[in-house]
This record gives structure tokens, C-alpha cells and sequence, in this order.
């Protein structure tokens, strides 16, 4: 108990001679995100994620001697919203950097603004091939399906020994870019798809799929979907007696899919970047604090929001340590020129379009904890 | 042939669900001649009480739903004795518009109270399955055909065997002569709205029981198969809306087995239009009511209620009108906005806004002065916006605006005849549908017609517009685009006003007030329904190649139905049919939800608040419906 209050009357005094000595103009990075909507879930994980590493990194002196500063929006996930938030940030010259939106049509729809203005927009979720390819300063903090589909099916052709394999999707730009590419992998490696579903997101009920999936009776089921819906078609497997592998895709690795799920999602195997039992202690360090602070647990969503803030201060600091000033092109030349980050969910790099590189973990479901795969 | 049979009982086990949900909307519809937008939201509600009694307070289930239940069922009570009855005497859109601002409303509600993320329902009997062929039936599926069924026999024998229910009855079917019988005509009506809200509590528990858990949008793409089944079985019909809700899902499970899963919605919507167009009163639906105008009689002459018309004489307050110096006055101001705007972010705003204006103007055309309330315009708006976009990325990058404009307003133009070429033929709240549908239909084609619209990526990078008659300009700074749009809508303004004042505008008004001594007097009904569609769909389809030059990327989801609802707010707002009233109301919605930025989370449902406010003091919008 002491320790405690003197670890925090340390903590207090140590932020306060950081407040003094680093009176000045703050860093300001903007955050477009769905707060409200039908993507509200996902733009609130980012929101906390984000509020905490500022945090963090301000109680630690802030970024080159500088307060760190977010400044949110509200998009709904619209392109309008997306549009007219990107205009407002472009036009205030505080603005140095953003980080957003969450789903990639609104960012795309934005970031022919941030690419004439000259401002990085650091997208931690977007997964539509195209994205970076709009301009040099777009990034993202996510693998795209081109790094990671293919990556799964070697996993289940090769280390699974599938033969025939049945896939289902979401009917978007992330969901066709998966499944288009795990099934040109595994079908070079030799692998049969049997068939090849799709779902719009809306959708809840599963079974005439599985009335397909029973009489076609392939090796392994390849779910490439959201973790919401994903739980309900792993329910309704169940509730027909079907027990086949399932591997999913990164999306899944999400605490939810489990609580959601229930048993129906027990044996699943789920790749991630980012897994909160991983005993890195930066890890550790950044799940004791999300899920103490927020009683919810970190899932990935969080993981590369937090990354991404740390990102942009790391070529903030890149800047400022060969004593340039911090514009919006300097932050822009840094994240090309700057060191990996280590980050929550891995090494980050960027390669030449400004996509990131990211290693996978296998996980599987057991006794309702995702726990490291034997292999 | 194994395959055959399990999918139809896959069907019926969805389509159980669908019938649950679509006895609600029968009932209003039957007694009240409403459809009520919020039924969807009454389900959400039950659901979500269910969920916090049993899972958050630690209740027996069966508690905890009767409880969710009966709160259900007070909340359709209150919504009918706080803002529908009011608006008894104002004009007949005035509750459908209400019940679609309480929607919105309840859903955000749902969202702030217990947060936006899906919840998992408890469901025990989940577990109980008997597989049969290569499908399964749940003890979920016998629990929600159970409950179908009970609902259906006390509904039918409350209605048949108790004096309450004669006297629902016959206020459903004459409300003046029941009231002169002595009924309590309000008071039934009442009645009707919390049978209803029972009925969607009951449905909510079901569909969390159902799906194993419950998430707060699940109330529009639920509550539209509700209305679906509904129609199919027959307005208006308890039976009907079993075998309704038995048939979508029916239909559903096999467009999904042997056609793919991403097209059952658009067989679902396109079997809707074809029931509305040749039978409109649906399977078992009695053709005489009202709201269906009674089905096709020769010509066409659809006795039309007119929606803006109300069903009690009262007194019109005027129109307010703009006198030309005031008109140039505005233009000048808006013309010379990026010069004294702030910045450039309220350049870009009002811009879009101005676009959404160009919108609104044909929408009012078509709801206000030829009466067919159209809730399909984001679809028609979408095809303008897809044409565009194709023609810049793909095929002419350097293509003249005037060119784009002229190409996306015809394919706007196809699109409404499209939508006009069902509801031409029906009338009242059963346009709203069938309008619906067509909007829907036009979406979920964006969505999987992956050659051509690249389905869910969308089109993006679509580049600046090119000025042709100033030799190829290129338009990209945000005033240039700002212009372009303030010209547009000029021009949209200009011919408008004249269509309106002409005599084809004249016979609009006419067909709208009292369709049947329109073709008395010889006058086409159905042709220049018609051409009231094209008109308005050539303007939205203006606005959507604008729109899609402003957000510069375009995918299916910027085509929603949520976008015909702000949409018909937006008019709704501005007074239906009043040209100014429409330019006014897009940039004064637009604005608010900017302003209204700052109350973050509590956005939408201030939105709503405003609508319904609106509705309930004003309905005939701010300036006045012409």
C-alpha cells in the first residue's frame, strides 16, 4: 500500500516536472472514427486504445520535449462525414498528422484530401488493396489480405493436410480480397475448393449454408467474416452437429468472438498479430492498463489503434532527433526512414506503398480462452 | 432432392421468425392504415429489456421476458397517446414520418444506453436439435412457431369473440361510424399500438433466443422483413402474415442454397414489387382498404388519398413563398460564400449540402406535387452516382460535367421510371413500399454486380469534374466545386419551378388531389405519374454525379435506405412540394448535424428529436406545403 502511494506520488511529481518543462506547443494528431452507427464498437475501441497511449506517452515527458494532443471526430463510417472531417483537419495547420477512419470506403473517400494537403493519414484497420495506393501518404497499421490470406493457406494446405476446403466471406472489400486470396494460394498448392460463399454483412442466418456445407462435407472451413457474425454461424454449425476445422482470419481474435460464441467456437484456430497472452512485456504492460482502466479486454482493434499512436510519435521523435523541424512532410518522410516499430501487435515496417509487414501467431479455442496452438 | 427439402425447412425455421415480426405491423396497419416505421425499434427495445433483466439483474428468464414484454407493450401505448394521436388531424404523412423520427430515436437510445456492441441473449433451448435431412430444426424454431401460432388464435379470438375486439374491428374499418356507435375510436387505436408493442417484445425475445444474441441496428434490416412478410401475406390479414413470413423465408433459403447467399435480399425485394404490382392487396389481404386503393381499377384510376391532404377539413396555413429580390439576394450571398466563409471547410459542407439540395428538390417534386412518397431516392441517387463515377474512372477521364450530368440524370431518370412503373399503380402508404423496395432492389444490385460496380470496393480516386464550356477546366479546389454545385441547383431551381407552374405540373397537383376526377376529366394518371418520376429521377440523378465528384470514392454503402429517410426528412422539414423549402431544409439539416458534432454520441438522437418536433408542430414543414 505504500509503495503504491509513493510509486504514484512519484508518478505525480515526475508529470509535473514534465508538464513544466515541456510548455509549449503541443502535437496535435487528428482521430476520424465511428463513434456512433453500425461501426460504433469498432471507433470506440479505437478511441480508448488511443486516450490511453497519449496518455501514457504524456505522463512520460511527451513526444520530442512536446504535449501529445488528439483531436476526435465523430464520422459514422459515411463518406460525407469522412470528407468533411478530413477538410476541417487539413485546413487547421495544428494538425500534423491523422489517424483514421476505421472502415476503408470512408477513408478512401478522405484521403485524396489529406494527399493533396500533404498530412499522413494512418489508417490502423483499412484493408482495401487500393488504399495506400491513393497517394505516399497513406499508411496503414493492418496486414492486407495480399500478406496474410495467402500466409493461411499455407497453414491449412501444408500443416493442416487439407484437400478440400470450403470457404465463406463477407461481402466487402476486405472479405473478397481474403478469400480471393487465400483461395488462389491454396489452390496453387493443390488444395480443391469446393465451394466459395458469400454473406452480406447483415446477414444472421447461416443454415442454408450449412445444408451446402453438409452435403458437399469438405476437409476444412475457412471463415473469413467479422467476429460478430462469425459466432452466430459458429452457433448455428453446432446446432446442427457439424464438427469440422475452422480456420478464420485475424478478425476473429477478439474476445467477444468467444464470449459470443460460447462452446460452438471451442477447437476454432484463429491466426493473429496481436495476442494479449504473448509474455512481450510491452504487452503485458499495455492489457494490464487497457483492461484496468476500461474493464474490457484488449482485442486487436485496440492493439493497432494503440500501435498506431505510438507509430506516429516514434517518426515525431524520428524527426525531431536529426533536428528537423516536425511538419506534416517531415512525419511523412520519417515513416519510410525510421526504425520498425515494436509495437503491442508486432514489428512494424512499412514497405515502399506504405503498408505494413507483420508476422502470425496460431491460436486456438480452449476451454474458452484463446491459448497458443501445438504444432 | 435431400438438399431441396432441407433448405425449404430452413426457410420455414427463418421464415417462423419473419411472421412473428410481421404480425406487429399487420395490426397497426389493419386498424391504424399507418405503417409503422417503428416497430422495428419495439422489438429492438424488447430484446434489449429482456437481455438487462436476465442477464444484467440476474432474473429468471421467463421473467425477465414477460417483464420486457409488458414494458414493450406500455412503450406502444406511449408512443401512440404522446405523438400519434396528435397528429390525428394533420396530414396523413405526418405518423409515418413520426413513427420514422421515434425509430431513429429508440435505436440511438438502445445504442447509448447499452452500448453499440452485440450481446450475447441466453438461450437454453438452443441446444435441443434434431437433424432432418441436411438441415435441423431447434427447440428454438417449435418454440417461436408456438408462439406464432398462440399469438395468432388469441389475437383472432380476441378480435372475433370479445366486444374490445368488435370494437377494434370496426374502428378499423370505419372510423367515424364506429365512433358514432359510441366506440372510443382513440382509445381503440391505442389499443391496436400496444397489442402491437407486445407482439414486438415477444418477437425481440424471440429473435435473441433465435440468434443467440441481439445487437441494436438489428431492427431495419428485421423490421424490413417484417414489413415484407406482412405485405406478402396480406395487410391487414393475422393469418396472413404467418404464411407471409413462412413464404420470404421460403424464397430466401432458396435463392440462398442455389443461387448464393448474397443475393436473397434481392429476391426477397423483387418478390415484393411483383406481389405490390399484381396484387397489391397480397395473398390474403381484404382489397378493400384504403391504403391500397383498392387494387387496379380500369385506367388506373386509383382513388389517390392525397398524403398531404388531411382526413378532417382544416384550414391551410399559406405557403410562404420567395419573392424574386429576396431569391437574388440568397444567390448573391451563397454565390460569394468561399470568399467570406471561414475557411474552407464550411465551403466544402455547404457544397455537399447544396448537392443533397439538388436531392431534395426532386424528391419534393415527386412526393409533394405528384403525391407518390418516394423512400427509394438514395437508390435512384446512387445509379447517377455509379454512372458518373464509371464513366470518369474507367472510360473518359476528362469527360465534359455537362456530359456526365446529362448521362447520369437519363440513367436517374430509367431508375425512377423503374420505381414509378410499380407504384404508379397503387396509392397511400403502399407507394412508401413498393418506393422502398425499389430502393432497396436498385442497392443490392450495386452490391453484387461486381463486373460493373466492383460491388462492395466501390469506385474511388473518380477524378475532379472537367468544365467543358470553359475548355476543360479542371474543377478540384473546393469553391470550383462549390460552384458548379450552386450553378447546378440554379438551373435544377429554374426548371423545376417552371415544370411546376406549368400545366404538366398543374395535372401532378390534380392526379395527387383526387386521382379519380383526374381521369374522369381525361387526364392519364398512370403517364404522368410517370413522368413525374423521370423527372425527379433525371434530378437525383444530377445530384448523385455531383455527389460523387465531391466524395471523390463511392460504394454501395453510401446508397442506403437511411439515406432516402434523411432524405425525406430534409423535405419533410422544408414543407413537401415547396422548392425553397427543400433548398432550405438540406442546408439547414446539413448544418445542424454539423453543429450538432460537438454532442457527439448524442447526435442522432437530437437529429430525431428535431424531426419529430418538426412533425408534431409543424407538419406542414417550415414553409409550408404547396
Amino acid at each position: 500500500m505504500r509503495m503504491k502511494t509513493l510509486a504514484l506520488a512519484l508518478a505525480a511529481g515526475l508529470a509535473a516536472v514534465a508538464s513544466t518543462s515541456v510548455a509549449q506547443e503541443p502535437i496535435v494528431i487528428g482521430l476520424s472514427a465511428p463513434l456512433t452507427g453500425d461501426y460504433a464498437e469498432y471507433g470506440n475501441n479505437f478511441k480508448r486504445a488511443i486516450d490511453l497511449h497519449v496518455e501514457q506517452i504524456n505522463a512520460a515527458g511527451g513526444v520530442a520535449g512536446r504535449p501529445l494532443e488528439i483531436v476526435e471526430s465523430d464520422d459514422r463510417s459515411d463518406s460525407a462525414q469522412t470528407t468533411a472531417i478530413a477538410q476541417r483537419y487539413v485546413n487547421d495547420p495544428e494538425i500534423l498528422a491523422v489517424i483514421g477512419s476505421f472502415a476503408s470506403t470512408p477513408s478512401m473517400a478522405a484521403a485524396p484530401i489529406y494527399q493533396r494537403a500533404g498530412v499522413v493519414q494512418l489508417c490502423p484497420s483499412c484493408s482495401h488493396p487500393d488504399y495506400t495506393k491513393i497517394g505516399e501518404f497513406m499508411f496503414r497499421n493492418t496486414t492486407t489480405q495480399q500478406i496474410e490470406a495467402p500466409a493461411i493457406a499455407d497453414f491449412v494446405v501444408e500443416d493442416l493436410g487439407a484437400k478440400t476446403i470450403m470457404v465463406v466471406h463477407r461481402q466487402d472489400d476486405w472479405g473478397l480480397s481474403a478469400s480471393g486470396n487465400f483461395i488462389a494460394r491454396a489452390e496453387e498448392l493443390g488444395a480443391e475448393i469446393v465451394a466459395n460463399e458469400a454473406f452480406l454483412e447483415t446477414e444472421r442466418d447461416f443454415r442454408p449454408v450449412i445444408t451446402q456445407l453438409r452435403s458437399l462435407d469438405p476437409d476444412v472451413l475457412h471463415v473469413a467474416m467479422f467476429f460478430t457474425e462469425a459466432a452466430i454461424l459458429a452457433q448455428q454449425l453446432q446446432a446442427a452437429g457439424i464438427d469440422i476445422p475452422v480456420v478464420t482470419t485475424t478478425s476473429m481474435f477478439n474476445p467477444q468472438y468467444i464470449v459470443l460464441g460460447g462452446e460452438a467456437v471451442e477447437g476454432h484456430i484463429v491466426p493473429a498479430t496481436f495476442f494479449p497472452g504473448n509474455p512481450d512485456p510491452n504487452v503485458q504492460a499495455f492489457v494490464e492498463e487497457y483492461e484496468g482502466r476500461y474493464d474490457i479486454a484488449a482485442d486487436s482493434f485496440a492493439a493497432i489503434a494503440y500501435d498506431s499512436v505510438g507509430i506516429l510519435a516514434a517518426a515525431i521523435e524520428h524527426v525531431a532527433g536529426q533536428g528537423q523541424e516536425v511538419t506534416r512532410a517531415a512525419i511523412q518522410k520519417a515513416m519510410f526512414e525510421m526504425e520498425p516499430y515494436a509495437g503491442v501487435s508486432g514489428v512494424a515496417a512499412f514497405n515502399e506503398v506504405g503498408d505494413v509487414v507483420k508476422e502470425i501467431t496460431w491460436l486456438t479455442i480452449e476451454n474458452g480462452e484463446f491459448t497458443v496452438l501445438e504444432r | 432432392m435431400t438438399d431441396l427439402l432441407s433448405q425449404i425447412l430452413n426457410g420455414l425455421a427463418i421464415g417462423n421468425v419473419y411472421a412473428m415480426l410481421a404480425i406487429g405491423f399487420v395490426l397497426v396497419f389493419g386498424v391504424a392504415n399507418l405503417i409503422n416505421f417503428a416497430q422495428g425499434s419495439l422489438f429492438v427495445v424488447g430484446g434489449y429489456l429482456a437481455y438487462t433483466f436476465a442477464v444484467l439483474l440476474g432474473l429468471p428468464l421467463a421473467l425477465a421476458a414477460s417483464l420486457a414484454v409488458a414494458l414493450t407493450a406500455l412503450l406502444g401505448l406511449g408512443i401512440d397517446r404522446a405523438f400519434l394521436r396528435p397528429l390525428e388531424r394533420g396530414p396523413r404523412i405526418a405518423p409515418l414520418l413520426a413513427t420514422l423520427a421515434i425509430a431513429v430515436i429508440l435505436d440511438e437510445t438502445v445504442q447509448l444506453v447499452w452500448s453499440p456492441d452485440t450481446k450475447p441473449f441466453p438461450s437454453p433451448l438452443a441446444s435441443t436439435t434434431w437433424q432432418l435431412g441436411n438441415a435441423y430444426i431447434s427447440a428454438v424454431d417449435l418454440l417461436i412457431l408456438g408462439t406464432g401460432i398462440a399469438t395468432i388464435a388469441t389475437l383472432t379470438l380476441f378480435l372475433s369473440r370479445t366486444w374490445i375486439g368488435r370494437a377494434v374491428r370496426a374502428t378499423a374499418m370505419d372510423p367515424e361510424a364506429a365512433q358514432q356507435m359510441g366506440v372510443n375510436v382513440a382509445a381503440m387505436r391505442s389499443l391496436t399500438f400496444g397489442i402491437a408493442g407486445l407482439v414486438g417484445g415477444i418477437g425481440g425475445v424471440l429473435v435473441g433466443f433465435y440468434y443467440q444474441s441481439i445487437w441494436p441496428t438489428m431492427g431495419i434490416p428485421l423490421g424490413i422483413k417484417g414489413f415484407t412478410a406482412a405485405l406478402l401475406g396480406g395487410i391487414g390479414s393475422i393469418p396472413g402474415a404467418i404464411v407471409g413470413g413462412l413464404l420470404l423465408g421460403v424464397f430466401e433459403a432458396l435463392a440462398s442454397g442455389y443461387l448464393g447467399s448474397i443475393y436473397r435480399n434481392l429476391i426477397a425485394y423483387v418478390l415484393l414489387l411483383l406481389v405490390l404490382f399484381l396484387r397489391p392487396q397480397g395473398l390474403f389481404g381484404s382489397r378493400g382498404l384504403d391504403a391500397l386503393g383498392g387494387a387496379q381499377a380500369a385506367g388506373g384510376a386509383v382513388p389517390t388519398t392525397s398524403l398531404m391532404a388531411s382526413p378532417f377539413q382544416t384550414a391551410e396555413p399559406p405557403a410562404i413563398t420567395t419573392p424574386w429580390w429576396l431569391a437574388a439576394l440568397l444567390l448573391a450571398a451563397a454565390a460569394t460564400f468561399p470568399l467570406w466563409a471561414p475557411d474552407s471547410t464550411w465551403v466544402h459542407i455547404l457544397g455537399l449540402a447544396l448537392v443533397y439540395a439538388i436531392l431534395a428538390v426532386s424528391l419534393t417534386v415527386v412526393a409533394g406535387t405528384a403525391g407518390q412518397v418516394s423512400v427509394g431516392h438514395a437508390g435512384i441517387w446512387g445509379v447517377g452516382a455509379y454512372v458518373a463515377a464509371i464513366l470518369t474512372t474507367r472510360y473518359w477521364p476528362g469527360m465534359p460535367i455537362e456530359l456526365t450530368l446529362l448521362l447520369a440524370g437519363s440513367a436517374g431518370a430509367l431508375a425512377g421510371v423503374l420505381a414509378g412503373f410499380f407504384a404508379a399503380r397503387l396509392s397511400g402508404h403502399v407507394i412508401v413500399m413498393a418506393t422502398l423496395a425499389a430502393g432497396l432492389i436498385l442497392y443490392s444490385v450495386m452490391l453484387v454486380w461486381i463486373p460493373v460496380t466492383r460491388g462492395p470496393m466501390g469506385v474511388f480516386a473518380i477524378p475532379p469534374p472537367v468544365l467543358g464550356i470553359l475548355g476543360g477546366v479542371e474543377l478540384w479546389r473546393t469553391e470550383q466545386l462549390y460552384w458548379l454545385a450552386l450553378a447546378v441547383l440554379a438551373l435544377v431551381l429554374l426548371v423545376a419551378s417552371r415544370v411546376i407552374g406549368s400545366d404538366v405540373g398543374r395535372l401532378w397537383r390534380a392526379v395527387r388531389e383526387d386521382r379519380l376526377a383526374a381521369v374522369a376529366s381525361g387526364v392519364p394518371a398512370i403517364r404522368y405519374v410517370l413522368m413525374a418520376f423521370a423527372f425527379s429521377g433525371f434530378l437525383a440523378g444530377v445530384s448523385g454525379a455531383l455527389y460523387a465528384h465531391f466524395v471523390t470514392a463511392i460504394s454501395p454503402g453510401s446508397f442506403l435506405v437511411l439515406v432516402s429517410f434523411q432524405i425525406l426528412a430534409i423535405v419533410v422539414l422544408g414543407g413537401l412540394g415547396n422548392l425553397t423549402g427543400a433548398v432550405l431544409g438540406a442546408i439547414v439539416l446539413i448544418a445542424v448535424t454539423e453543429v450538432l458534432r460537438g454532442f457527439g454520441d448524442y447526435r442522432m438522437v437530437t437529429y430525431g428529436v428535431i424531426l419529430l418536433a418538426v412533425i408534431m408542430f409543424r407538419p406542414r414543414g417550415l414553409l409550408g406545403s404547396r
